[in-house]
């Protein structure tokens, strides 16, 4: 993700740099909610010297089966219940997100989030991950991209600039799966129970996907100034 | 550096808390990062909850 500013920021200028470490997962709605927010907070930011959006990997389920299958029934194996109450909740989840102007699909897949990881990781030693993430976010939560399918996930990828056969040959072997493990072990360590979970300049930290104003007012905080 | 704990701070319902390394073998002091949102937001959990 590119840092943007507005023509009017909420907060005063500064010279600190604004550095944010989101501990995210694909498969969170909660993730693709909060990730929308945190950006409209960092474009009304103050101007600052430079601002650098890290994206940490935090996989939700490990257990959980690579293949995909409907959300509702992923809901319904974990938690019980009927398929109609959990397309109600996706409902009414989809209801908060396209009221915030994104695009909420209930008909989306859901699977094992290990590989997207990895490939997010490949993408970041091409420095394209935070532009591939939001691709690959906007468009399983849209209902318009299968990121389970290793086909698509290896174009998308290429079009956000991760040479295919990296990706071909990340997916074929285990290649970043140590890494994604470290990062989930270490956002556990900082104490992670669910995501999203953004990190503010090492200093300041929002659990769970907060508001535009608390976005806002954890960016001010991290940088020092009046919110 | 260990692993950090998390702790209310006081008052204990103003949302904020605080994180707080347990110390290492060097003489830097720990970190603290403080934690702006109530840890019970909007989130999905490690059992797969997602909850508002």
């Amino acid at each position: 993700m590119s840092p943007s500013t507005s023509s009017e920021p909420s907060t005063p200028a500064t010279d600190h740099p604004l550095i944010i470490e989101l501990w995210t997962d694909l498969g969170c709605p909660w993730c693709y909610i909060g990730k929308h927010r945190l950006e409209q907070a960092i474009a009304a930011a103050a101007p600052v010297s430079q601002v650098q959006l890290t994206l940490r990997s935090f996989e939700l389920d490990p257990d959980m089966s690579a293949t995909a299958v409907p959300i509702p029934e992923v809901f319904v194996a974990k938690h019980g219940g009927t398929t109609e109450q959990a397309r109600r909740m996706e409902a009414q989840m989809a209801e908060l997100a396209q009221a915030e102007g994104l695009p909420y699909s209930v008909d989306r897949p859901a699977a094992n989030t290990f590989d997207v990881h990895r490939v997010l990781h490949l993408a970041r030693a091409h420095g394209v991950a935070a532009a591939l993430f939001s691709t690959l976010q906007r468009g399983y939560f849209a209902g318009e991209l299968n990121p389970f399918d290793k086909d698509e996930l290896v174009r998308v990828a290429a079009e956000a600039g991760v040479p295919a056969e990296e990706t071909r040959a990340t997916l074929s072997g285990d290649t970043y799966a140590q890494a994604v493990r470290d990062e989930r072990a270490a956002g556990l360590a900082l104490g992670i129970q669910g995501v999203p979970f953004a990190v503010f300049n090492g200093t300041h930290a929002v659990a769970g996907a907060t508001s535009f104003e608390g976005y806002t007012t954890a960016i001010a905080q991290a940088l020092g100034v009046p919110a | 550096m260990t692993a950090p704990t998390t702790q209310p701070t006081e008052p204990a319902d103003d949302d904020t808390l605080v994180t707080t390394g347990d110390g290492d073998s060097h003489d830097t002091p720990p970190p603290t990062l403080t934690l702006i949102s109530a840890p019970d937001g909007a989130l999905c959990d490690t059992q797969g909850h997602c909850t508002e």
